[in-house]
């Protein structure tokens, strides 16, 4: 074998360990850069439902003033102040529906609610608009009724929600 | 839509089975939606209504003089709580002005007065349902029994 043969067959083989070792190298680089993209995502997913929670936490309380506003315009018989409050409380329901997450089975219950209420309180303007009704308190009854009900179920919401934020601090 | 319309668009054949389904298992909570609320409006020519609602709809039936007789109504309504639908069911029998001026009473199409027997049945069911009505009759029978 002569020298420039023998040089070859060492560099054929001394690269195959080198090569081994980019390889392992390339590998290992492509796995923490899959897994920094994976925690990238969790993160974002993490943030965007604590967001949404905290959204939450603050509409609820918003539609329970629009129920106690549309009772008092009901009892001072306004019609003019119980078309605004329901307006409102199509926006709002509306907003707080976006938030929900269709997957949890409370939820579901919830978003139900919520669409019934909508649905009725569009009702109830519209007649109190058209001059279709005589008693605002009998006409309005029943969206007052569908407005307690997803207010309720909100209000365990809300503090089921605020028990999990707490507990998520305490952890951080 | 009109009810020869309503009758030949498969979507609202499977609504109103799937309702009459729902409502005869109790899966469907039917609720009052408006007009009668007391036997003081009942009749009042009014409509009454009764709804039941999705995550994303509401379907409201519902008798268009208030009376629980034909015509009754279907309506959808969207998420945004917008009349998206309106179909009027009217009676089995229709009135035809024949060319001498008088009035003659027509039976529909069998398809058509099979829809209006569906929708029939349909709002008995969210009615019983909505202002719970077998509740009321065990709670009296089993009072005026004892």
């Amino acid at each position: 074998m002569s020298v420039n043969d023998a040089v070859t067959l060492a560099a054929a083989y001394t690269a195959i360990p080198f090569a081994l070792i980019g390889f392992g190298i390339t590998i290992r680089q492509a796995s923490k850069a899959k897994t920094a993209a994976e925690a990238a995502r969790d993160a974002a997913k993490m943030t965007q439902s604590a967001l949404a929670r905290n959204s939450l936490l603050v509409l609820i309380p918003q539609l329970q003033r629009v129920e106690e506003e549309l009772e008092r315009a009901v009892q001072t018989d306004s019609a003019d102040l119980i078309i605004t409050w329901l307006s409102n409380w199509r926006w709002q329901a509306g907003q707080v529906r976006g938030l929900l997450s269709k997957s949890s089975s409370e939820n579901r219950k919830i978003l139900k609610s919520l669409q019934s209420s909508i649905a009725i309180s569009a009702k109830a303007k519209s007649d109190i608009i058209d001059g279709t009704v005589e008693e605002l308190a009998i006409s309005t009854k029943a969206v007052r009724d569908a407005i307690a009900e997803v207010t309720n179920e909100l209000g365990a919401l809300a503090a089921l929600q605020g028990i999990a934020i707490g507990e998520s601090t305490n952890d951080n | 839509m009109i009810i020869e319309d309503a009758w030949n668009d498969e979507r609202i054949k499977k609504i109103v089975e799937g309702l009459l389904q729902r409502s005869e298992t109790g899966e469907a909570e039917w609720q009052i939606f408006s007009g009668q609320t007391s036997v003081r409006r009942a009749g009042t020519g009014k409509p009454d209504g009764f709804s039941y609602s999705t995550d994303s709809a509401t379907v409201v039936v519902g008798s268009s003089d208030g009376d629980g007789a034909s015509p009754y109504y279907l309506n959808i309504i969207d998420s945004a709580g917008v009349l998206v639908e309106n179909i009027s069911v009217p009676s089995p029998v229709r009135s035809v002005r024949m060319p001498d001026g008088t009035l003659q009473r027509q039976e529909r199409s069998p398809e058509e007065t099979q829809f209006v027997r569906l929708l029939r049945e349909l709002y008995k069911r969210a009615r019983r349902k909505a202002l719970k009505t077998d509740d009321v009759l065990d709670a009296l029978a089993q009072e005026l029994g004892s």
